[in-house]
This record gives C-alpha cells, sequence and structure tokens, in this order.
C-alpha cells in the first residue's frame, strides 16, 4: 500500500481538492483507495456526502483500540472508500500525547489496512502539531499544495528546514503550484521562480477554477461532472507525476 | 413464524459486504416491484447502457472451482476486467488493452496477484458471454448519498465464438451493499424479501449463465475419475478406463492444435503414457494380438510428442532463469532462446503432421472400436478375475520393486538407477490412480502423496538432465549457424550447463529423505493392510 498526505502548513490551499480528486482518480484506474479525512472540519467527508461523526470512538480508533474499518464509508465511487472526519479530530494532538510513541502510533493504526487498499491518501488539517509529525512519520510522501505568493513559498521553506531537523530521513516531499491565477503578476513571477527552487516543485500545476469550489456545492469529486476541464486535466498530470514519483525508492537524506 | 420473516434473519445473519441476488419469477412483475420500491425509498434510478461481457478461465476452471469469477468488458476503447468471488464480493480490476490471455499479460495489482498463481501457465479462455440490459436503483439518504444499491438486470447469454444465438435468462435483482451501510442494506434486504417474497437466486450468475448455454462447469478436470465396479472383470474394469483416457486425449486435441497453452499437450501426453501403461502392466489380461498392435502405436504417439514436450518444458525453466541473471546477459539468453524456439516450431510440425496423419486418424478408430467391444474368444483366462484382486496384486508387486531399485540408488547415486527408480514409481503412482476408486481413502492417498514428493524430485532430476542435453546440443547448433550475438549465447549455455549440474547434485541429495518417506514401514503397513482388504495376496 502507498501513502499520500496531502499537507500543508497553511490552510486553503487546495488540500481536500487535490486529495479529493487524487483519490477519485487512482480509483478510476482500478486502485482500491482510502481516503483519510483527518481534518475535523471534515471537508472532504462532506463533498462525498457522508455524515461526519461528532460523538464516540475517536480515542479508542486512535488508541488502536478500535479498528479504523469501522469509520470506513464506500464512497458513490467504485473502488474509493472515505475513513470519515470524526469532530473529535480536534483534540488528536492531546490523545496522540497520551500514546507512547504518538509521532508512530497513527502509522501503527493503517498497517491493517495495507491488505485492503492499493491507496492511503490522508487530507491533513493545516499546521505544524503533534497531528501532523504523526503523519510525517506514517506516510510515503507529502503532496504539498503551494499557493503562488511569496509568504506560500516562505512556509515551504519552514517546513522544509523543520523536516530536515526532525522529519523521518525517507519521507518524500512533493509540492506543487496550486491555486494558480494566471492573471495575477504575482503569481506569475513566483511560478517562474518555483522551478529554480530547490524544494522539488512537481511540474503540474493546478490552476484556480470556480469548478473546483463548486464541489462543495455539487458533493461530487470534480471530474465526476467536469471530466475535460483544464483544472481536470491539471489533476490528472499531476497525479501521474506522484505516482511515477512513489516508483523510485527515496534516497535516505544525508 | 412467518418463513419470510425467517429467511430474512438468516440473510441478515450473514449479511457483510456480499451482495445478495434474487430471480423474477413470472409471478413477479418488475414494474409493480418498482413502483413498491419507489413508494418506501428515496431512490435515484438510473437506466444503464447495455453492456457485454465476456467470462474467462481456463480449460480446467481453475477460477470457478476456487470461488472466482472473471469477466471482460469494452469501456471507451479500454477492456476493463473484473474478479469477483461467486457470492458477488469484488476481488480486483484492471483495465487492459488487448483481451487477457496469460497471467503475465495482466497488469501489477490486486487482480493479478489472486489469480496469477491459480492459473500459472494456463490460457484464460472465453466461456460465455452475457449481454446485460437494465436499471440501477440508488437507494438514498439525506445527504443524498448512495447507501446501498440494486441492480435490475435483464440477461442474455451467448456463446463468444459464435455470438447468436441469445438465451434469455429470468430477470434477476441484485443488491449491492455499500460499505459502511448495513443498516441500510439490511432494511432494502428484509423490504424485499418479506415484502415481494422474491427467491433468492439459485447458484451464481455464471453457473447460470454456462447452464443457458449447455455448459457444465468442471466439464474437464485433468485428473482420472473412473467409478469402478471392484467385482467387475478385469478387462471389463481396464476398458472403462481406457475410454476414460481416450476421452481425455480427444479433450485436449483442439487446444493442442490452436496451441493455446503448454498444459494441452501435456495432458494428452498423460492420457497416452496411462494408456500404455495399462498396456503394458496387463499383458494378461488384454487380448495378445490387438494389445501388442495398439502397444506399438501408442509408443510411436507418445514418442513424436516428447520434443516438444521436453523443449516446452525448457522454455519455461528459460523464463524463470531470467530473473536470475543481470540485465547484460538478456541478448545472449535472447540469441539462446530464439534457437529453441526454432527447434521447437520444428518439432511442434512434426508433432502435428503425426496428428493430421491418416496413421493417427486409424489408430483412434481402430482403438475406439477395441474398447467397445468385448474380447469374445480372444480372452485371456485372467480377464475374468474380479479388477479388486489383479489391481491389487499389480500394486504390490510394483511397489516392492521400487523399494528394492531405490535401494540400489542410494550407495551409487547412477543416472541408470535413478532412471529405473522413476519408472517404477511411475507405474505404482499410475496403478494407485487408476484403481484409488476402490481402495479405502486413508490407505490409498498417504503413498500417492509420497509418492508424488518422490517423482518430482525424480522429475526434476530428470528435466535438468534433458536439458543439459538439449543445451549441449544448442552450443553445437549455435557453433555451427553463428547468429548475431552467439559467442556470448554460447557461454551463457556453458554457464547454464554447469549451473544445472549442480542444481542435479543438491537434487540428488534431496533424494534420499524423499526416498525414506516412501519406503517408510507405516507406508508398507497400509500398502499391506490394502491389499489384504482388497482379498489379494502379498
Amino acid at each position: 500500500m502507498k501513502t499520500l498526505a496531502c499537507y500543508s502548513i497553511k490552510g486553503g490551499v487546495g488540500k481536500t481538492a487535490a486529495a479529493s480528486v487524487l483519490a477519485y482518480l487512482a480509483a478510476q484506474e482500478g486502485k482500491r483507495v482510502l481516503l483519510w479525512d483527518l481534518d475535523p472540519q471534515g471537508a472532504a467527508t462532506f463533498c462525498f456526502r457522508v455524515k461526519p461523526k461528532t460523538r464516540g470512538g475517536a480515542k479508542k480508533l486512535l488508541h488502536g483500540k478500535r479498528n479504523p474499518a469501522s469509520l470506513v464509508r464506500g464512497t458513490d465511487y467504485e473502488g474509493l472508500d472515505l475513513l470519515r472526519a470524526h469532530f473529535a479530530f480536534r483534540n488528536m494532538d492531546r490523545i496522540l500525547d497520551e500514546t507512547r510513541k504518538p509521532t508512530r502510533q497513527l502509522g501503527r493504526l493503517i498497517r491493517p489496512l495495507a491488505r485492503e487498499y492499493d491507496w492511503l491518501i490522508f487530507d491533513c488539517p493545516p499546521g505544524i502539531t503533534l497531528s501532523a509529525e504523526a503523519v510525517f512519520f506514517a506516510v510515503d510522501a507529502l503532496l504539498v499544495p503551494t499557493v503562488p505568493t511569496t509568504l506560500s513559498l516562505r512556509a515551504l521553506e519552514q517546513l522544509h528546514w523543520y523536516l530536515r531537523r526532525k522529519g523521518p530521513s525517507n519521507l518524500r516531499v512533493l509540492p506543487f503550484l496550486s491555486m494558480v491565477d494566471g492573471r495575477k503578476s504575482l503569481h506569475r513571477q513566483v511560478c517562474q521562480q518555483a522551478a529554480a527552487l530547490p524544494f522539488g516543485f512537481l511540474e503540474s500545476h493546478v490552476p484556480y477554477a470556480s469548478e473546483v469550489e463548486q464541489m462543495a456545492v455539487r458533493r461530487r469529486p470534480l471530474p465526476a461532472y467536469a471530466r475535460s476541464s483544464r483544472a481536470t486535466r491539471a489533476f490528472a498530470a499531476l497525479w501521474e507525476e506522484v505516482q511515477a514519483a512513489l516508483q523510485t525508492p527515496a534516497k535516505r537524506k544525508k | 413464524m412467518d418463513k419470510d420473516l425467517i429467511r430474512a434473519s438468516s440473510l441478515r445473519l450473514r449479511a457483510g459486504a456480499t451482495p445478495t441476488r434474487f430471480t423474477l419469477t413470472t409471478d413477479h412483475d418488475p414494474a409493480k416491484l418498482n413502483d413498491e420500491l419507489t413508494a418506501s425509498f428515496k431512490l435515484r434510478r438510473r437506466r444503464d447502457s447495455e453492456r457485454e461481457a465476456v467470462y474467462f478461465d481456463t480449460f480446467d476452471w481453475r477460477l470457478y472451482f476456487k470461488g472466482l469469477r472473471l469477466s471482460a468488458s469494452e469501456q471507451r476503447g479500454a477492456i476493463l476486467l473484473r474478479l469477483e468471488s461467486a457470492d458477488g464480493q469484488l476481488r480486483g480490476r484492471a483495465s487492459v488493452s488487448t483481451a487477457p490471455a496469460f497471467a503475465a499479460d495482466l497488469p501489477p495489482g490486486q487482480l493479478r496477484d489472486e489469480i496469477a498463481g491459480l492459473i500459472r501457465m494456463r490460457r484464460l479462455l472465453p466461456l460465455v458471454g452475457v449481454h446485460t440490459q437494465g436499471e440501477t436503483l440508488s437507494v438514498l439518504d439525506k445527504q443524498g448519498k448512495t447507501v446501498v444499491r440494486v441492480h435490475l438486470e435483464q440477461s442474455e447469454a451467448f456463446d463468444p465464438e459464435r455470438r447468436e444465438p441469445r438465451r434469455p435468462l429470468s430477470p434477476s435483482l441484485q443488491i449491492v451493499p455499500v460499505r459502511g451501510y448495513k443498516a441500510e442494506r439490511r432494511r432494502l434486504t428484509e423490504f424485499i424479501v418479506t415484502g415481494s417474497g422474491l427467491p433468492e437466486a439459485d447458484g451464481d450468475a455464471l453457473t447460470e449463465l454456462l447452464a443457458a448455454i449447455g455448459r457444465h462447469p468442471g466439464d474437464y478436470t485433468s485428473r482420472l475419475i473412473v467409478g469402478l465396479d471392484p467385482d467387475a472383470p478385469a478387462d471389463v474394469a481396464l476398458r472403462r478406463i481406457l475410454r476414460a483416457l481416450l476421452d481425455k486425449m480427444k479433450a485436449n486435441e483442439d487446444g493442442l492444435r490452436r496451441d493455446l497453452d503448454t498444459e494441452f499437450l501435456h495432458d494428452f501426453r498423460v492420457a497416452v503414457r496411462r494408456t500404455r501403461s495399462i498396456l503394458g502392466q496387463f499383458k494378461d489380461v488384454l487380448p495378445g494380438g490387438p494389445r501388442h498392435h495398439f502397444a506399438a502405436e501408442f509408443r510411436w504417439l507418445g514418442g513424436l510428442s516428447g520434443p516438444v514436450r521436453d523443449l516446452d518444458v525448457h522454455l519455461m525453466a528459460l523464463s524463470d532463469e531470467r530473473v536470475n541473471l543481470p540485465p547484460e546477459r538478456y541478448p545472449a539468453l535472447d540469441v539462446l532462446r530464439d534457437q529453441l524456439c526454432h527447434d521447437h516450431d520444428a518439432e511442434r510440425k512434426n508433432f502435428i503432421a503425426a496428428l493430421d496423419s491418416k496413421r493417427y486418424a486409424r489408430l483412434l478408430s481402430k482403438w475406439k472400436t477395441f474398447l467397445d467391444k468385448d474380447s469374445g474368444k480372444n480372452r485371456q483366462p485372467a480377464a475374468a478375475t474380479p479388477i479388486v484382486r489383479i489391481a491389487s496384486q499389480r500394486i504390490w508387486k510394483r511397489y516392492r520393486r521400487a523399494e528394492k531399485d531405490g535401494r540400489e540408488v542410494a550407495p551409487h547415486g547412477k543416472p541408470e538407477a535413478l532412471h529405473q527408480l522413476r519408472i517404477d514409481c511411475k507405474k505404482l503412482r499410475y496403478l494407485l490412480e487408476f484403481f484409488r476408486g476402490m481402495f479405502d481413502a486413508d490407505a490409498a492417498d498417504p503413498l500417492i502423496k509420497s509418492l508424488k514428493q518422490l517423482q518430482d524430485i525424480l522429475g526434476e532430476h530428470q528435466d535438468l538432465q534433458v536439458q543439459q542435453d538439449r543445451l549441449r546440443k544448442t552450443a553445437r547448433d549455435l557453433g555451427k549457424s553463428r547468429p548475431a550475438g552467439w559467442v556470448d549465447a554460447l557461454l551463457l549455455t556453458g554457464g547454464l550447463i554447469e549451473r544445472y549440474s549442480q542444481r542435479q547434485a543438491t537434487v540428488r541429495q534431496r533424494f534420499s529423505a524423499g526416498f525414506s518417506q516412501f519406503a517408510h514401514t507405516r507406508n508398507r503397513a497400509r500398502l499391506r493392510r490394502l491389499v489384504a482388504a482388497a482379498g489379494g495376496d502379498p
């Protein structure tokens, strides 16, 4: 099972959109996919029309006393299941801290899922928190949507610095330009600079598009209602790059 | 208690991820059912586009008997494969560009993982086609989320080679659950069971489709299963076995001619070998003149197919060898492979020519005539003996012979001694397999098992010898024809010969363990009991 986390320090950058659309595309290709909505806001859960859980069980789940499968719901799309958001995930830092090895706990929880799924994709809440650290230690790669602004690049730099010091040595970081608005000159400038930066930006970038925001209105993943839009094609190209990146084994950081 | 409520409860207990199929008989009006569902549930209905799919399996039904169903349908220019268990659970999906033939053609993933080990070198063949038209009703919750689906389907079965005529099946209703929505699934199932009283479908979709075109799962198996009456006269019993073997030969002929996969020839040869074994081991039972004639003819047939089979095995072994070699040596391996393929094609041509010959046609027709009538005035005295007595005597005798020959092997390790033992084991095993049905399974089966293990060791040793000999011949041919890259290929050949020779030494070491297991006093005691129980005289 390959594991990917859509993660960013900043909020509102297109994590949920990327996680949901890539999960959908993977399932369409015939893979068995689990999308885990770790964000207590439950945006991905909402987009797939699943009721989030408000009470009961989250602590037991995160302590490893309850099978994650109990929170799994099939989406309307074959091959794609959702581990729905739980309001108690807002306390995840505290709950994880109560376990013996908080940063390893998530990795332990997902092991039984490896038999049932080819891909596990996390939709993460923003911020550098204990929960985020737990995700860093549980996944093969971070997919980091980055809006092309100066401050976003600073946040990315911060993330890299943090991971170099405290992150696992074989974690891949895959930033990509997200919500790109070609009309803004700042966006255009940053896009040009991005390739030269040492962050390993993926080539595909996802344009800002109102169809993407429609996901929360229509409550269906983008390719299901806008198969040939620019944004869909961009996500498809992004998905190809992510798969290619995870084919080759990770280089250990020195 | 109400019968329908009982059924609903038992369905609930079995509920999980497995869909449930119901058959709409003529008593049930689909339109009425539709209205009832619409009245009680929030539905979204979608008329499905007409779909066609073809089910695949190996000639010997390997997937079917493991409870798996593989189907392929065309969608948007690609072929979508679905693997399901018999109860409808999805076990894998894959997309391919051409119809699947071998496991190696499948893309890596769950589907390939599930079936590669089962089908191994056998080709996937089309079994039956289905043309489906129907409707999908999605039951929705308050969020508009689909919580369970109902497929109402009208299907027609067709022979995938001919397409027409299409045979309609009774309409079916299938409940497909969505993971995590058990309560909703239960509600719907109970509604359908108690409300409409539909009968649950008998068996799965594939079994129904096959029945519609007149095919039965398991209509071919490589195992020899012949019901024998222990007291039947020996020559009558033997003719029954021989007839079953002739049927196996004929069943494999078409696949063999079309070169669908290597196992058609293998099963054909096994049937010929078993036939020869009977002709050889029961000289006192079958009438002398004909027996002698047919023994010669089947020897001719067996001899012709030998080189083709050896090359099949050798080419498969070379493919396996690939993973043991570094990529730099692949071009040399390909040159070697090409040479072997060239030889293989030549041998195959000879063999097919023999199958097309008048001699073969005459053999089959005369053999059938011989098997259908009785011995008449040519009947030998021993022919009237009950088969169970004769079989037990032969088995005991052959076992003693194998034990003796086996003891010769251990100290000297001479290839001829190994070869003789291999022949003994084969003859003994055939005897046990022919007459298995007459004996107590507890006695026969463990013996057959340790015999098989011993035979595998001996067989491997033999294969390695044959392959070394073939490689030496190939080396000489490469030296003569000198294709591009021949020197590297020659060096590789030398390396492989050396490797096979070392492997043979390892195999010989395993032999003593295998033989001890086989000649163990426990086996001997079992066999004694088996033979005594049958009235034989050990």
